[in-house]
């Protein structure tokens, strides 16, 4: 079974080109204080807002820093937002989807509606709200990022459960005298693996793109701390006699996100071909 | 059909309800007193004592919330802290701007995207299939307001073409009908106005009908593929029909309902979206208002448009479901 999804994974070009710039992507984070050519941190007045040269590549910014390195470093903070608010998302909203699949009834009504209430705002509005009241910085974006898209695993999980816990197998190992929690994670989740990692591939995408709006509106990290939303959001005072600052972080971050979605395209063509 | 109607306002009563209190619980658990954010922390406890008493937050909790219900049922917001104004107020003033840039948006993002999930589709694997594909996917990946201030740095700073910002040029406002400059304008025939409000408007709401662009061709392109295999499109094709008339006629309306649905779920991306899309290109509408009103910690001022926002996107999902009855006969609204 592993070698045919090794395979079929390898056959899919955007699951492959996805992989690739990923692969480039998490390097570049790993090893960015061995590949950043100076201190992302170090400010240099007389070297302020020029454009890219042979001393800086990409240029630097309003406080004279190297763009290059401060995009390296900010290459971790997001990847890791991304992966830790997807992560959040999934641990909650995966158990409250199982369980309200799982009873139904008043348990199911309860917990749908607090997540109807919670897609009755646009995310990105939800999590400016959720920033408002926790305050700036890394960690708390990823509690709002992730809070927020809760609803959307919880969603789904619940009607893959709903679909499956009615098949002989569970019947079966409910017989033999297999408790709830058990039926839950041992019987039923693992059948419904396959579109809740394609959801969870594409979420990460979406998670580094809100955390870059958060930056962007300056409610993510404190300064002097690089990260791409915050760099572009500072950017836009001298976007009209130093265009640079905004592109190359807008770049980056739009490969990053290109990464996820491509690798998430090509899993749900390979797991789950239906979901195509 | 109209009891179904019926049902689904009455339905609208405890979802708003649920979209008050979550807004309130949320803007309430504030850890710092919105009274010391009001006045800084260098302010006296006596200021601070009068203004908590002004605000009324020195009322227990369960008080507060009945009048913050009471006030948002008869359509009082309360005032900005900052600005003294009235929210309702500044929210009808500024809701205009939103609903122009979003519909203009959804209407972009609706052609475009038909145009390209159906290109893609009709020529699978060839290089429109691709060229659209890539577009749509560039689509998802780019932030918008990013791709705003790309459009800024071409469009207005190297070509000149168009205005950087705002909705209209100054003196340029045509007279207050709808409040929709486009439409003002258009009604009172002048054209001179319309033209500016046309050009203003032209970079925010691509940009903001981007991301919706792509997941409308994307969703398009694969109801099309499943569409165009099945037997009544071969039997449209057997008794003569143009290929034009087969796609537009057989094949699109019937792909119709799950892109249908795809638009009306992009309404709440498009009203998210001008949160940033305001703030790039300084529009002003609810979403700038709402980042104004976090960057000086203006709770009430982010409490009502949030809950102005929770509430148009509620009642678009609702018209939604509704334009599926007419759409598709076989959908049952009972």
């Amino acid at each position: 079974m592993v070698r045919e999804f090794l395979s079929r994974f390898a056959a899919s070009s955007s699951a492959m080109i996805g992989l690739g710039l990923l692969t480039v992507l998490v390097l570049c984070a790993v090893f960015a204080p061995a590949l950043a050519p100076y201190d992302p941190n170090s400010s240099d007045l007389p070297s302020a807002l020029k454009p890219p040269s042979a001393a800086h590549l990409l240029g630097t910014d309003e406080l004279g820093r190297d763009i290059l390195s401060r995009l390296l470093y900010g290459a971790r903070l997001s990847l890791l937002v991304g992966v830790e608010a997807v992560a959040l998302a999934l641990a909650v909203g995966v158990v409250l989807g199982a369980v309200a699949g799982f009873y139904g009834g008043k348990i199911e009504t309860a917990i749908m509606s607090v997540m109807d209430i919670m897609l009755s705002f646009p995310s990105i509005l939800l999590a400016i709200a959720f920033m408002t009241v926790l305050g700036r910085g890394l960690d708390k974006a990823v509690i709002a990022i992730g809070i927020v898209t809760v609803p959307h695993y919880a969603r789904i999980v619940r009607g893959c459960v709903l679909s499956v816990k009615e098949n002989v197998y569970v019947m079966a190992a409910r017989s033999i005298g297999n408790g709830d929690g058990r039926l839950i994670f041992v019987h039923i989740l693992p059948n419904v693996l396959a579109p809740i990692i394609v959801r969870a591939t594409i979420g990460v995408s979406v998670a580094i793109l809100e955390a870059a709006a958060l930056g962007f509106l300056g409610l993510g990290v404190e300064p002097p701390t690089a990260e791409w939303g915050t760099m572009l959001g500072s950017g836009r005072q001298t976007i009209f006699n130093a265009p640079h600052i905004v592109t190359f972080p807008g770049l980056a971050i739009t490969l990053t996100v290109m990464a996820f979605n491509l690798l998430g395209d090509g899993l749900r063509d390979v797991l789950d071909p239906r979901l195509k | 059909m109209g009891k179904y109607i019926l049902r689904r306002l009455l339905l609208l009563v405890p979802v708003l309800f649920g979209v008050s209190l979550a807004t309130f619980v949320v803007m309430h658990s504030f850890t710092t007193d919105p009274a010391t954010i009001i006045l800084g922390e260098h302010a006296t406890t006596d200021r601070i004592e009068a203004l908590r008493e002004e605000l009324g937050l020195n009322k227990p909790i369960y008080v507060q919330f009945y009048d913050y219900m009471k006030n948002t049922v008869r359509g009082d917001l309360g005032k900005s802290v900052i600005t003294k104004t009235s929210i309702s107020t500044e929210l009808v003033k500024r809701f205009p701007a939103t609903v122009e840039l979003a519909v203009s948006a959804v209407c972009i993002a609706t052609v475009l995207g038909l145009v390209l999930g159906v290109v893609s589709a009709v020529r699978q694997n060839s290089v429109y299939d691709y060229g659209a594909m890539t577009v749509a996917l560039l689509g998802v990946s780019m932030p918008i307001f990013w791709l705003g201030l790309m459009m800024i740095i071409l469009f207005s700073v190297t070509l000149g073409w168009l205005p950087a910002s705002g909705r209209i040029s100054i003196g340029m406002v045509p007279d207050d009908i709808t409040g929709l400059y486009l439409v003002d304008a258009l009604l009172t025939g002048n054209m001179e106005s319309f033209r500016d409000a046309f050009r203003h408007l032209i970079m925010p709401a691509l940009a903001l009908g981007s991301y919706s662009t792509a997941i409308i061709a994307r969703m398009t392109r694969a109801t099309m593929l499943e569409t165009i295999r099945q037997d009544y499109i071969r039997t449209a094709r057997a008794k003569g029909l143009r290929e034009g008339a087969v796609i537009v006629k057989h094949a699109l309306r019937n792909a119709l309902i799950p892109i249908v649905t795809v638009i009306g779920l992009q309404m709440g991306a498009l009203l998210g979206g001008a949160v940033l899309t305001e703030t790039v290109f300084s529009w002003p509408g609810i979403g700038s208002y709402v980042v104004e009103g976090i960057l000086v910690s203006d709770y009430p001022r982010v409490q009502g448009a949030v809950l102005l926002i929770g509430t148009v996107f509620v009642l678009v999902n609702l018209i939604v479901d509704i334009i599926y009855g007419y759409l598709d006969p076989r959908i049952q609204h009972s």
